[in-house]
Parts: C-alpha cells; sequence; structure tokens
C-alpha cells in the first residue's frame, strides 16, 4: 500500500508538472487553433529550448529558470522562420485548411521533426545531459518540496497568466481570438491574416521554448535529442483533452496529465505510467471529441 | 476519354514495376553480397507498399504503422524460438498476427479522420511502446534473439514475392469500382458515405490487408535481423522512413514505392559511406521539401510534366 504522504507528494509534483506541461501543450494549441495544422516538430523546439537552458548553465552557470527569457527571444525568432519556411507557402490565400494541406503539413512538420532530432544528435551526441543545478528542498507539514520544482511551477503558471492577459486585453491578441472563430470577420475588419498568423507561430513556438527550458527540472532521465517527441505527443493528448483552440481547457488538461503520469508512477513502472497518459486520448476522443472545456 | 488504346491501358501502369522486378529477381545470380543489400532494398520497400494501401489508397496517414511490423516481427521471434524452425511459418505466422491486431486497432482509430486519427494512431504505438517494454514474455526492454542457418536465396525470394503480390494488389485495388470508391472516400468520406460507399467497411478491410502485409514484412526483417529490440521495431523512425519512400515515389501509385525506396537507399549509401549518422537527417529533410514542394512525389511530377508517359506510368 502506498502511503499517503507519498500520494499526497505526488499529486503536488503533478499539479507543478502540469503548469508546465500546459505551457508547453499551450503553445501547440495556439498554432493548431489559428492555423488549423499540427506541427510535428513541436518536441524538437522543445529540446532546444531545454538545450539551450543546458548550455547556458554549462558555459555560464545560468540556472535554467533563468535561461526562460533567451528561449522566448529565440523562440519567437523560430517561430517566424518555421511560419515563413514552411507554412506560408501551403496557406497563403486560403481561408481554411483543406485535407491535402492538413496532410502535407503534417508529413512536412514530420519530417522537419526528424530533421531538428537528428541534427541535434549529430551536433550536440546522442547521449543523455542532466543540468546540474539544485536550489534545496523545504518542507510543507509533512511533504518535502524542491525549491526548484515550485518555482518552475510559479514560472509556467506566469507564463500562462501573461500570455491570457494578452490574448484577452490586447488588439493584437483579441484578434488571435478572433481568427480561431473566423477568418472571413478578421479579414473584413482590415486586419491582415497573414501578420496574425506567423505571430501566433511565434508566440506558440517561444511558449515551447520556455517550456523547454522550465522541463528540464522535471526530466529525469537527463535531456536527450529525441526527448522533445514524448512531450510533443502528450500535449496531442492534452489538447484533445481539453479542447482546439481553448486555453482553460488546455490547462485543465495538462494538470489532468500531470497529475496522472506523476500518481500513476506509484502503482506501476514509468514505462505503463507514460501508456496510460497516452491511452487517455482514446476515451476521450470517444466521449467528448470536443474537448472537457465548454 | 476513351481513345484507341483503351483497351489495352489498364494494363500499361502494372508494367513498369514489373520489368523492374523482373530484373531484381535475377541480383541473386551477382553473389551473395549484392543479394543480401538487395534483400534489405525490398524489405524496406515491402513495408512502404504495405503503408501505401491504407495511407496512399484510402487516404489515412497511419503512423502507427510500424507497431504491426513489430507485431509481426514479435510473432517471427517467438515462432522460430519456440514452436517451429521454419522462416516461412513465422512470416505467415507474423502477417496473422498483425492482422489479427489490425481488426481492433481499425474500429477503435478508423472512426477518426485526418489529423486526429494520424495523432491516435501515434499515439496508440507509442503506448504500445511502453507496454510491450514491460512484458517478461517478450523480452521485456531487451528483446528476443534467435539462431537461423544462412539461407540468403530463401529470404530473397520471399521479400521478392511480398513485393510483386503487393505491386499486383495496389493495382488491382485502383481498377473499377474499387478504386474509384478508394480514391472517393479518400478525397472526401462525406460525400463517399452519402453516395453509397461502405466506407467503414473499406477501410476497414484495407487496413487489415495493409497491416497483413506490414506484419509479414515485419516478420522478414527479423528474419534479416535475426532478433527483434523494442527500440528497432517500435521505432517510429521506421513508420517515417515508410512515409518517406511512397512520399518520394508518389503516394497511391503502384510505381512509386519502388522508385522511392530506390532513390532513398542510394541517398542512404552515399551519406552513410561520407558521413555516418548523418542519413536521418537529409531524410527528414527530404521529407519535408517534397511534401512541401512536390506533394504528387515522382510520379506526379511525371504526369504532370510528360503528358504520354504519365498515362503509362502509375
Amino acid at each position: 500500500m502506498v502511503s499517503i504522504e507519498l500520494f499526497v507528494l505526488d499529486l503536488v509534483l503533478g499539479l507543478l508538472l502540469g503548469g508546465v506541461l500546459a505551457t508547453l501543450a499551450y503553445g501547440l494549441n495556439l498554432i493548431w487553433g489559428v492555423l488549423g495544422i499540427v506541427n510535428v516538430a513541436h518536441g524538437e523546439f522543445i529540446m532546444l529550448g531545454a538545450y539551450i537552458a543546458y548550455f547556458l548553465n554549462l558555459f555560464y552557470g545560468m540556472n535554467p529558470l533563468i535561461s526562460v527569457p533567451v528561449d522566448a527571444v529565440v523562440g519567437f525568432g523560430m517561430g517566424y522562420l518555421l511560419y515563413y519556411s514552411v507554412f506560408h507557402h501551403q496557406l497563403k490565400g486560403k481561408e481554411t485548411v483543406s485535407s491535402d494541406v492538413e496532410v502535407s503539413t503534417l508529413l512536412a512538420t514530420f519530417g522537419l521533426s526528424l530533421f531538428g532530432a537528428n541534427l541535434a544528435a549529430f551536433a550536440f551526441t546522442p547521449n543523455d545531459v542532466g543540468i546540474n543545478w539544485s536550489a534545496g528542498f523545504f518542507n510543507i507539514g509533512f511533504i518535502r518540496l524542491s525549491v526548484a520544482s515550485l518555482f518552475d511551477g510559479a514560472i509556467a503558471i506566469a507564463i500562462m497568466l501573461i500570455v491570457h492577459a494578452y490574448l484577452t486585453r490586447t488588439y493584437t491578441g483579441t484578434a488571435i481570438r478572433g481568427f480561431m472563430q473566423d477568418v472571413t470577420a478578421i479579414k473584413l475588419m482590415g486586419i491582415n491574416p497573414i501578420g496574425i498568423v506567423s505571430l501566433a507561430t511565434a508566440i506558440g513556438i517561444g511558449l515551447a521554448m520556455m517550456g523547454g527550458a522550465l522541463i528540464t527540472v522535471y526530466a529525469s532521465g537527463g535531456i536527450n535529442p529525441y526527448f522533445g517527441d514524448y512531450y510533443a505527443f502528450v500535449c496531442f493528448v492534452i489538447i484533445v483533452l481539453g479542447g482546439k483552440g481553448k486555453m482553460v481547457g488546455t490547462f485543465v488538461g495538462a494538470l489532468i496529465i500531470g497529475v496522472v503520469t506523476d500518481v500513476a508512477q506509484l502503482f506501476v513502472p514509468l514505462n505503463v505510467a507514460q501508456a496510460i497518459a497516452f491511452l487517455i486520448l482514446i476515451p476521450t476522443l470517444l466521449i467528448v471529441p470536443e474537448g472537457i472545456a465548454r | 476519354m476513351i481513345t484507341d488504346h483503351a483497351a489495352i491501358k489498364p494494363y500499361m501502369s502494372l508494367l513498369p514495376p514489373v520489368v523492374v522486378m523482373a530484373v531484381l529477381s535475377t541480383m541473386p545470380l551477382f553473389g551473395v553480397v549484392v543479394n543480401v543489400y538487395i534483400a534489405q532494398v525490398l524489405i524496406f520497400t515491402s513495408l512502404a507498399y504495405s503503408l501505401n494501401f491504407i495511407a496512399g489508397l484510402a487516404g489515412y496517414l497511419d503512423f502507427g504503422h510500424v507497431l504491426f511490423m513489430a507485431a509481426g516481427a514479435y510473432a517471427f521471434a517467438l515462432t522460430l524460438s519456440q514452436l517451429s524452425s521454419l522462416p516461412i511459418a513465422g512470416v505467415v505466422f507474423g502477417g496473422l498476427m498483425a492482422a489479427l491486431f489490425a481488426f481492433p486497432f481499425g474500429l477503435l482509430t478508423l472512426r477518426f479522420r485526418g489529423l486526429i486519427f494520424a495523432l491516435a494512431s501515434t499515439v496508440l504505438a507509442l503506448a504500445v511502446e511502453d507496454i510491450v517494454t514491460s512484458i517478461p514474455q517478450l523480452g521485456q526492454g531487451g528483446g528476443l534473439f534467435f539462431s537461423l542457418p544462412f539461407h540468403p536465396m530463401e529470404l530473397y525470394y520471399t521479400v521478392w514475392c511480398l513485393v510483386l503480390v503487393q505491386i499486383v494488389l495496389t493495382w488491382w485495388f485502383k481498377r473499377g469500382r474499387l478504386g474509384y470508391a478508394l480514391k472517393t472516400m479518400s478525397s472526401d468520406e462525406s460525400v463517399a458515405k452519402a453516395i453509397g460507399i461502405g466506407t467503414t467497411r473499406l477501410k476497414v478491410s484495407i487496413l487489415v490487408v495493409s497491416e497483413l502485409f506490414a506484419g509479414m514484412s515485419g516478420a522478414v526483417f527479423t528474419w534479416s535481423t535475426l532478433g527483434v529490440h523494442p527500440d528497432i521495431v517500435l521505432n517510429l523512425s521506421y513508420s517515417l522512413e515508410m512515409l518517406a519512400i511512397i512520399l518520394i515515389g508518389g503516394m497511391g501509385t503502384t510505381f512509386g514505392p519502388l522508385i522511392g525506396s530506390g532513390i532513398l537507399f542510394l541517398i542512404y549509401d552515399y551519406f552513410i559511406a561520407s558521413f555516418t549518422g548523418s542519413e536521418l537527417i537529409f531524410e527528414g529533410l527530404a521529407v519535408a521539401v517534397v511534401a512541401i514542394a512536390f506533394p504528387g512525389g515522382i510520379i506526379g511530377e511525371v504526369k504532370k510534366r510528360f503528358e504520354r508517359l504519365g498515362e503509362v506510368i502509375d
């Protein structure tokens, strides 16, 4: 029997992990919601963000939380690069994404994902590396938490709040949300659709890379060029669970997945816990295909 | 459009791949090295043709295809290590096992279309990988190994037959009522349903055929490597390799996968010879470029540029 302390500890850790997963998943969700295409190479941007955190730590001794702004800037640039190199050609002049564009962008980003992961393996060697950083522990009642994971979760939630404020309170943010609902209406308002779509891609990739820096604290086996794929596919499950384009849904979905993977590890091996996180997708699609959020 | 040569035209598209296969059938005469090498190419060609049924003809991008290659591979390894010493029995058993798994997989996932199907199949493959690596009878993460006498000829002609059968099947599926039904379904499934095509039956049957051959090809793959390891047979990058082959050759075409695998292996050999470990980088780049710039693949481009040739090649 698992003790109650362990259970509560894993519950808390799961919630904190969920915060980070929400950052990763919302980046993907924004691109999916606005552009209507799935970026399979999302995991490679997560990996790149993690490696930037690793190298900043290795060369300058920065802790991974400080590298978040660096990742944000690089990710923003990478997002524009991704949009203009891959998506622009497919999407320009189209109101909705047709099924053949869906397929071709899926294949293109899948190819890109393989390209990115193997290029990283070539450049950084395929070995696991870990970030040498610990901020100590503290106790709340009987729970012993690491300071790193607490700050990590707090920063993730702060990022989500900032993005939420941006999307609801500013002009461009509202335009992005409007784009998800009605492209024609947005055009009639005199908003440049290309500008909005490329901006959404840039923010999405920025979120992925910031999340990549944050996830290094939780990636227990260290980071390697292929580790992003697992998180990318967890993100897909979270988005389907929470609903495409919905922020609150993504957040709730991420918390659920975070708690499920962490708590399941108490009862079953790590592999099976990961499998459970993936398998949540199937009943979700069958029962609530639109996601749990309204 | 009915022309003079309408009577022979349907058979013409079968001619180029069959001629290539006839040439390939003589390859074992050039010694054991050529034999083993071409067998390797043919194994991937066979896997690509099997993916072509579901992804090319039915329009369902099955990233989880590698799952059925793995089912065939594990079934082959189990047969050879515990039941029989006849590889052909293992190949047949591998195919049947894969087809058996394909049926519930299809009923569950084929109800989703487009992106969601692609994601659901990938996620299921990842989940199965996690589960397989924790089952002791399947060697957990360590895999299963066995020994077999070296019979390159037997292996070569098994996989050669697999490819030939799949070429003929692809060509046959693209003809007549079945061909039109598949074409309609892959471009718009709601329309297909509305005009009275039993889409569920059609797509589940195509998936089962597709995975039957995936299982048999996976079994032959295991035969050539004398062992099965989850990191290899359950690696999603094999799904991509198969996709790369049919994408470069031309999705849903009869000749495409054969051309695609030829080209991919040429690229491979060039890069393995020059700098090892880089071949996947270029393969990923090739897939991205082809998907964006030439979605029809080589066959699609040929059809667009050379009208007369395009009538013969498909």
